[in-house]
């Protein structure tokens, strides 16, 4: 099966006052046609700055971005002009974002926004000209887009889609606003969706209902999908395959019921047996807090947190081994064949 | 309905405001030391005796809230007062000289604006690239030069000593006939009676001065809208309309002028209120005859009810002004147009 | 380790940031550097003036020289030097800049305080009296005020105070308003503290460094000011040497004869550039939004 986007060697750091910040190490991922990946990872392991690298919205004075490859449909996008990069972007990769409330411009109606959105997707090179005065002359472009936002609107479950049109993102609430985004995300008709924690915004009850939405959506349009989260509950119900980040660096992966069901790394493992149980007591927690991304440990990145620590994990970065069939992990602690040292 | 409250509100609002600017130009005329009467008067050479009957002839032997109440009652006739210099009744000469400086601040305002905000755009999407720095050093200086001094240089540049094509001084060329009056601005009415060539000459006439009064203002607009475009950019939906492929120029200019504009939208009155006061300076090196020449002539002849007046008006002319701006901010708000 | 050295070497570090955020800032260097030089001709001018009699004297047959080897900006419409009194002038502009600014800050930031701290019934007549000053253009308003008490030097001083110091006020009040709102003043006050002591110790610190950022930026507009009110013949009276009035007296003969009007316009610039300079690195060190 080809790889729709396969990302090699992703690093990215930020140069800051007291030194150089390695937010991002060695990340290489890939997500195959029709599948849904998740990478999951606490608050601050760079998750979200892999995406936005990818899509190549992080500005990129202050970031440091480098990379071996990021290929996408057999062509490499990494370093690609804006021009070109405009064009897959929307009709071929599309992005919802965490905070729903932000993600949308306050002084334009959802309508307004939603139709420029599907007028203007993946057209980046577009003059002035064009959107402003010739748009204005064909009325009928404007009626189909119309049309279009409403279905797309309905898709996502809203209700009264026609009333919606003339709203102002503060007159929603949070639910509506990020099925508003999906519907901005669908209505590019992309090939592949980038899920940047979509329900951490929400109140818990309604991120059921979207968690629903979306694995009905997925289904109906055969979406490959991207999912990032620190709820691993979320990534259990959505998701084939995982990517467990920390500190920047992925620890483990492999398919969703092979980690969760036999964790390895000892940072899956505390993850794990942080959720807290119905059955049981309150998740232990993880001793230690994350690194300084200026001067990171040295030898592999979870050492000083890791309750398993031997000489070597002070030394040596580890690397991804693949230990099970498709199930790889980075510790010292296992050599090839799984045996435990 | 929220916003014909804030209508209402903000309107009713002006009243104690009015009566506010009356009592302080009242009281900085009459409670600061110095006796007008002695000032005009003594510079005439008079006797004691005639300046006790000048005292009494403009009522300033009057107990100051007789004179005050007095002020409130001609203000409501319409009636500001009577010139110690001519004495006719100074709203006669104000009717006369306010379009021209309403006219003058007005455009001046508008050309700030106009020029202000690509040049805000421009320097944001460059931050920090050499357009960005010419642009802050360029703002830098010509906000730390003196304006009248400015206006003198602009004036021997372009109407003396290297180029002869802007007028030095003045409204209207003497040879060019006037326009009838239907809203006393030169410029529309020489368009309204179709006098091309006056509508011109107008125009050139208002150049030199409209450039001087715009220069504090463009920089600060500049600044704001460099600041307020900044901040966009990097908000979320900025980067969610670039993910989704739209073009930069469409994100530019619909998305973000807007937030600027209501950016620049604030500074408005502010913006109309330095070019008031800079007014004063401006119009008399341009031999421009408005309120601005009107008030230092007034000093320097040291009429004073002359001055309480100009300052009354000018008090009253920023006031409305500034309301109208707020009820123009608050309309196109939707967040207070639709009551969240 | 003792408190003090915790405390020195903290001070160190922030200092080390502050100079590491000026580097980045070469147009604030250039702010400082000019504010050094302006200052240096005001403050050692009867050093530095090759003519310092030019302030008092007259030499008839001087006058409207060209700028040349004996007089470097020319004379004026008295033969005096003009480059000499231009650094004396600077003296007087520099120093009305300095007094107007300290008299309205003196006064506004101390009303600010009250009202912020005291709030209530002082604080709405408080700042319904800066509102009402708002109404009136600045430079109009002294203007106004200068005409009435008489062109002099202390009276222009007076009158730009008397419109400045509601701005001080209103943005003092707002400071003190969201700093009362911290938790540790309330600790403060709830251990009995006198107010006086609370105001200086605690709330007053935390205002300084945007008030100092104003008052780097209002030392410019008042120089500014006070040249504008004497070319409008408020200020020092004749024969005292100040910019803006040499402005004024050199309007004779433009546009042929220029140098008395050009060159202390370029005075004016130069102190003013280097004032406002510095306050907008100062303002972007400290990311301030005024």
């Amino acid at each position: 099966m080809m790889s729709l986007l396969k990302v090699k060697n992703l690093n990215i750091s930020f140069k800051l006052y007291r030194g150089i910040s390695e937010v991002v190490k060695n990340i290489n991922m890939k997500v195959d046609v029709g599948e849904s990946v998740a990478i999951v990872g606490e608050t601050g392991c760079g998750k979200s700055i892999c995406v936005k690298a990818v899509l190549g919205i992080l500005p990129s004075p202050p970031a440091q971005i480098n990379c071996d490859m990021i290929n996408y449909k057999g062509t490499n996008i990494f370093g690609m002009d804006y021009r070109d990069l405009g064009k897959i972007r929307g009709s071929g990769i599309s992005i919802v974002f965490q905070n729903p409330m932000t993600a949308l411009s306050p002084v334009f109606t959802i309508g307004e926004q939603m139709i420029d959105i599907y007028k203007w997707h993946s057209k980046p090179t577009i003059s002035i000209l064009d959107w402003w005065i010739k748009d204005k002359i064909d009325k009928n472009s404007t009626k189909e887009a119309i049309e279009k936002v409403i279905n797309t609107l309905s898709l996502v479950k809203m209700p009264e889609p026609k009333d919606i049109l003339t709203k102002y993102s503060f007159q929603l609430s949070g639910g509506m606003r990020q099925r508003v985004q999906i519907a901005a995300a669908l209505i590019t008709d992309p090939d592949l969706i980038i899920f940047d924690e979509p329900t951490t915004a929400l109140d818990l009850s309604i991120q059921n209902q979207i968690i629903d939405l979306i694995k009905e959506i997925i289904k109906k349009r055969n979406l490959s999908t991207l999912f990032i989260t620190h709820n691993l509950g979320v990534a259990r119900a959505l998701c084939r395959r995982i990517y467990v980040m920390y500190a920047g660096e992925i620890v483990e992966t492999g398919y969703g019921k092979d980690v969760f069901d036999n964790p390895l790394h000892p940072y899956t493992k505390g993850l794990l047996a942080s959720i807290p149980k119905l059955t049981g007591k309150m998740g232990d927690g993880i001793e230690g807090k994350i690194p300084d991304y200026i001067n990171r440990p040295s030898g592999c990145g979870f050492h000083p947190r890791c309750v398993y620590a031997k000489e070597i994990c002070k030394h040596r970065p580890s690397e991804l081994i693949e230990v099970e069939p498709e199930h790889y992990i980075s510790c010292h602690m296992l050599t090839k064949k799984g045996d435990q040292l | 309905m929220r916003y014909q409250e804030y209508v209402v509100r903000r309107v009713l609002m002006l009243i104690p405001v009015f009566f506010g600017i009356t009592i302080l130009i009242f009281c900085i005329s009459r409670v600061l030391p110095g006796d007008p009467a002695r000032m005009v008067m003594g510079d005439l050479g008079a006797t004691e005796e005639q300046i006790q009957i000048f005292r009494h002839e403009y009522g300033l032997d009057l107990p100051l809230h007789v004179q005050y109440l007095n002020f409130l009652i001609d203000m409501f006739h319409g009636k500001l007062g009577r010139s110690f210099r001519t004495y006719r009744d100074i709203s006669l000469e104000l009717w006369e000289k306010f379009p021209a400086t309403l006219e003058l601040v007005s455009l001046s305002t508008i050309f700030a604006m106009i020029i202000g905000i690509p040049l805000g755009i421009l320097a944001a999407l460059k931050k920090d690239k050499w357009q960005d720095h010419v642009s802050r050093l360029s703002s830098l200086v010509l906000i730390s030069s003196p304006r009248f001094w400015v206006a003198i240089l602009l004036q021997i540049i372009f109407a003396g000593l290297i180029f002869h094509i802007l007028p030095a001084a003045g409204r209207h060329t003497p040879s060019i006939s006037r326009p009838p009056s239907i809203t006393n601005f030169m410029t529309i009415d020489y368009l309204l009676a179709g006098n091309f060539n006056g509508f011109i000459d107008a125009v050139k006439h208002l150049i030199l001065p409209i450039i001087c009064l715009s220069i504090g203002n463009i920089a600060v607009l500049t600044r704001i809208v460099r600041a307020s475009i900044y901040e966009e950019l990097s908000k979320d939906y900025t980067i969610a309309l670039r993910a989704r492929g739209l073009s930069e120029n469409l994100i530019n200019y619909k998305y973000m002028l807007k937030n600027a504009l209501n950016a620049a939208l604030t500074v408005t009155g502010i913006s109309f209120g330095r070019a008031l006061g800079g007014s004063f300076i401006i119009e008399s090196i341009f031999a421009w005859p408005g309120l601005g020449s009107f008030m230092v002539e007034s000093i320097y002849m040291k009429d004073l009810n002359a001055i309480v007046a100009v300052a009354t008006i000018t008090g009253f002319l920023f006031c409305i002004v500034n309301f109208i701006v707020d009820l123009l901010y608050a309309y196109l708000d939707p967040r207070i147009k639709f009551g969240e | 380790m003792n408190e003090n050295s915790i405390t020195s070497s903290k001070l160190v570090q922030n200092i080390k940031l502050k100079l590491y955020l000026l580097k980045k800032s070469p147009l604030s260097i250039v702010g400082i550097f000019l504010i050094l030089i302006t200052f240096s001709l005001a403050t050692f001018a009867p050093f530095i003036a090759p003519y310092p009699n030019d302030v008092k004297d007259v030499h008839m047959r001087l006058i409207y020289k060209p700028p040349s080897k004996n007089n470097l900006m020319g004379t004026d419409f008295m033969g005096r030097d003009i480059l000499s009194r231009c650094v004396f002038g600077l003296r007087v502009s520099i120093l009305l800049g300095i007094a107007v600014v300290a008299l309205s800050a003196g006064i506004g930031i101390s009303l600010g305080l009250i009202a912020g701290y005291i709030g209530g019934r002082t604080r709405t007549i408080i700042m319904r009296i800066t509102d009402i000053f708002f109404t009136i253009p600045g430079i109009a308003l002294a203007l106004i005020v200068a005409s009435i008490l008489g062109p002099s030097l202390t009276n222009a001083m007076i009158a730009l105070s008397f419109t400045w110091w509601p701005s001080y006020t209103r943005l003092t009040q707002g400071l003190v308003l969201s700093i009362k709102q911290e938790m540790y003043i309330e600790a403060s006050k709830s251990l009995g503290s006198n107010p006086l002591r609370i105001i200086y110790k605690d709330i007053l610190p935390n205002c300084l460094a945007v008030l100092v950022v104003k008052c780097t930026m209002d030392m410019g507009w008042a120089v500014l000011s006070g040249a504008g009110l004497s070319f409008l013949g408020m200020g020092v009276q004749p024969p005292y040497p100040e910019l803006g009035s040499m402005i004024s007296e050199g309007r004779e003969l433009l546009p042929t004869v220029w140098w008395p009007t050009f060159f202390p316009g370029i005075f004016i610039l130069i102190s003013v550039l280097g004032l406002n300079l510095f306050g907008d690195g100062l303002r972007d060190m400290l990311e301030i939004e005024l």
